[in-house]
């Protein structure tokens, strides 16, 4: 999948676009391979945007086209397709499983296309400083913590296009650095295009495009 | 994993429930149905039945003072009266033997030498007989005569004779292979054959011999001045229930009709009608026990709907999440499954005890039948759970457009 599409996509809750934004009603198209960057403040509708990208909601008009099919088309199997092959996904609230350990949070999405093996995945784990909490439940991890499981979750499988919802609001410098580079690393090696949407904070990833929302 | 997070919430005494439950109502199902299997035969009239389908036997009643035989036969007008009614389908006649019988033990017979009787014959077109004697038919030529005998013949030797002159009991398939002696005398003639027994009859109390037999042997021993005349007939009815037959031969008072098919036929209805109820009261137990299942799976994916939209999110199609809920229903209905049908097993071999006396086929036959029942009660069950499983989860709310 090479673009993903947005053609006068409006949320429900805005019943005009704002004039302001770059991306409500207006005709935009994201490129596989491009950096982009997604700032507003709260409320304005970030997670919403990724959601709908997503298809984790529809409560918006315009469409939403992946490479050439729009979204109405895509049938209910296609979207596992989609979310396990094309579009990875770090959510703003991360839905981790909180009785799986750290490792079977990154194991439970691995096993669907075995993107990763075992030692690979323990890598991450120790680039990213958790190899001490391999075997600890995720719902007794910090925030941070769980932040960094679930960016190494969504970098185990392949993509076209990484969508990350305020990814490292619960991360140090240090730890933003050492995601961040795992992150392009894998942008890298499979020549995918990144959506990233913030408050404002824009890290250290060389964007293609940068939009207001 | 998968199942671990899937697995939450089950519920142990739900599932406990339905297992209880489900076991009571499969089991006194099978139970049920291998009854019925078993006693097939006392039920269906192929076993006891002379007859291929429906036949009445008729004659006319014996009054107090017979002094002439002529008032029992029929007279070619009521013949014609009789074949005239829509209820008749055909009408045949029963033919009697014009010539002397005696039956006696062979040397090297089973029966002991010396044993005789004098006996009579009496045939009625083979085409009327089911076909399930054999050997049935004579050819020409032939020394060996099959012979019907009526069963009661059988119960008399064994419960009154047998008993109280201390002589063994011989069941029907013995006396089935046992070969006797016959002479038939008549027309300056006098002939030895064999006899077999090639079967037992309920409806009629007569020595009945093959047709073709019958019809060499009065030409050869009968006296053919010797007029034939109908004393007793066989209607073939198209509907047996037709209402129609009662009220035809309640307004002949000297017309008699076996009533013995009607008897038996009403045994079976009640036999039937209570194994029924029985099977009623299973399917009355199954119900609550299915339905305590398809609630316990609403309850299980409405508890872990935000597990199973998590998956889903992560890409897991929603069939894949359906796959250990099945798995799950399939295991417990194959284990409801197998302990109801070791239980209907049991119950076999406590009732089959019981009912050794009506010499019935094979146990392990009906068991099969009832094998193959109890596979697909439970294919369909599970049929059932599963699609109710995959409904519900098709139905987690992600709002999806397309």
């Amino acid at each position: 999948m090479n673009s993903i599409s947005l053609n006068n996509v409006l949320p429900s809750f805005l019943s005009d676009a704002p004039v302001a934004s770059e991306i409500w009603g207006r005709d935009i198209a994201f490129a596989k391979g491009e950096y982009v960057l997604v700032t507003a403040v709260s409320g304005a509708g970030k997670s919403s945007l990724l959601s709908y990208i997503f298809g984790e909601r529809c409560d918006f008009s315009g469409t939403i086209t992946y490479g050439q099919q729009p979204l109405e088309v895509i049938k209910a199997k296609y979207w596992s397709q989609l979310r396990s092959r094309h579009i990875s996904y770090v959510f703003q609230g991360l839905r981790l499983f909180s009785d799986l350990t750290a490792l079977e949070n990154i194991l439970i999405k691995n096993r669907l296309i075995g993107q990763k093996t075992a030692a690979e995945i323990y890598a991450m784990l120790d680039a990213a400083g958790l190899a001490d909490k391999k075997q600890e439940k995720a719902g007794r991890l910090s925030f941070g913590q769980q932040q960094r499981i679930a960016v190494i979750r969504a970098l185990c499988q392949p993509f076209d296009f990484l969508l990350l919802d305020e990814p490292f609001s619960h991360l140090d410098d240090a730890n933003i650095s050492i995601v961040s580079s795992l992150i392009e690393q894998e942008l890298r090696s499979r020549g995918a295009g990144l959506l990233l949407c913030s408050l404002g904070q824009e890290y250290s990833f060389n964007y293609h495009h940068h939009f207001k929302l | 994993m998968l199942r671990k997070l899937l697995n939450k919430n089950i519920s142990i005494p739900q599932l406990l429930g339905y297992l209880f439950a489900a076991c009571a109502g499969m089991a006194i199902i099978f139970s049920a149905f291998c009854f019925l299997m078993d006693i097939r035969p006392l039920l269906s009239s192929d076993r006891t039945g002379l007859f291929k389908s429906e036949f009445i036997v008729l004659n006319k009643r014996v009054p107090v003072f017979a002094k002439n035989v002529a008032n029992l036969v029929f007279s070619d007008a009521e013949i014609a009266e009789l074949k005239e009614q829509n209820f008749v389908h055909s009408l045949s006649a029963f033919t009697p033997a014009r010539y002397s019988v005696q039956l006696y033990a062979d040397r090297n017979s089973l029966i002991p030498y010396g044993y005789g009787t004098e006996a009579f014959f009496e045939s009625v077109p083979d085409r009327l007989l089911g076909g399930t004697y054999t050997p049935w038919g004579w050819e020409l030529n032939s020394r060996l005569i099959p012979i019907i005998i009526p069963r009661d013949y059988l119960t008399l030797y064994n419960f009154g004779f047998a008993e109280s002159q201390g002589l063994p009991l011989v069941s029907e398939a013995v006396v089935q292979q046992v070969k006797f002696n016959v002479l038939l005398g008549g027309n300056g003639r006098l002939e030895e054959f064999s006899g077999c027994i090639a079967g037992f009859s309920d409806e009629l109390n007569t020595i009945l011999v093959p047709e073709t037999f019958m019809q060499w042997a009065n030409s050869r021993f009968g006296d053919s001045r010797q007029q034939h005349s109908v004393s007793r007939l066989i209607i073939e009815v198209n509907n047996p229930s037709d209402p129609q037959i009662a009220t035809f031969f309640a307004s002949k008072e000297n017309y008699e009709i076996n009533s013995n098919k009607g008897e038996q036929g009403k045994l079976s209805y009640f036999l039937t009608l209570l194994i029924l109820a029985v099977l009623t009261v299973g399917v009355l137990i199954m119900l609550p026990a299915i339905g305590l299942m398809l609630l316990s799976i609403n309850l299980l994916v409405y508890k872990n709907q935000k597990t199973l939209g998590n998956l889903i999110l992560l890409g897991y199609t929603r069939n894949h999440l359906a796959g250990p809920y099945c798995l799950l229903v399939l295991l417990l209905n194959v284990l409801v499954g197998s302990i109801s049908l070791v239980v209907a097993y049991m119950a076999q071999g406590w009732y089959m005890v019981r009912l050794a006396v009506f010499d019935l086929p094979e146990a392990v036959t009906s068991f099969g039948w009832t094998l193959l029942f109890a596979l697909l009660f439970v294919l369909l069950t599970s049929a059932l759970d599963i699609l109710w499983i995959h409904r519900k989860i098709r139905r987690i709310p992600i709002p999806a457009k397309g």
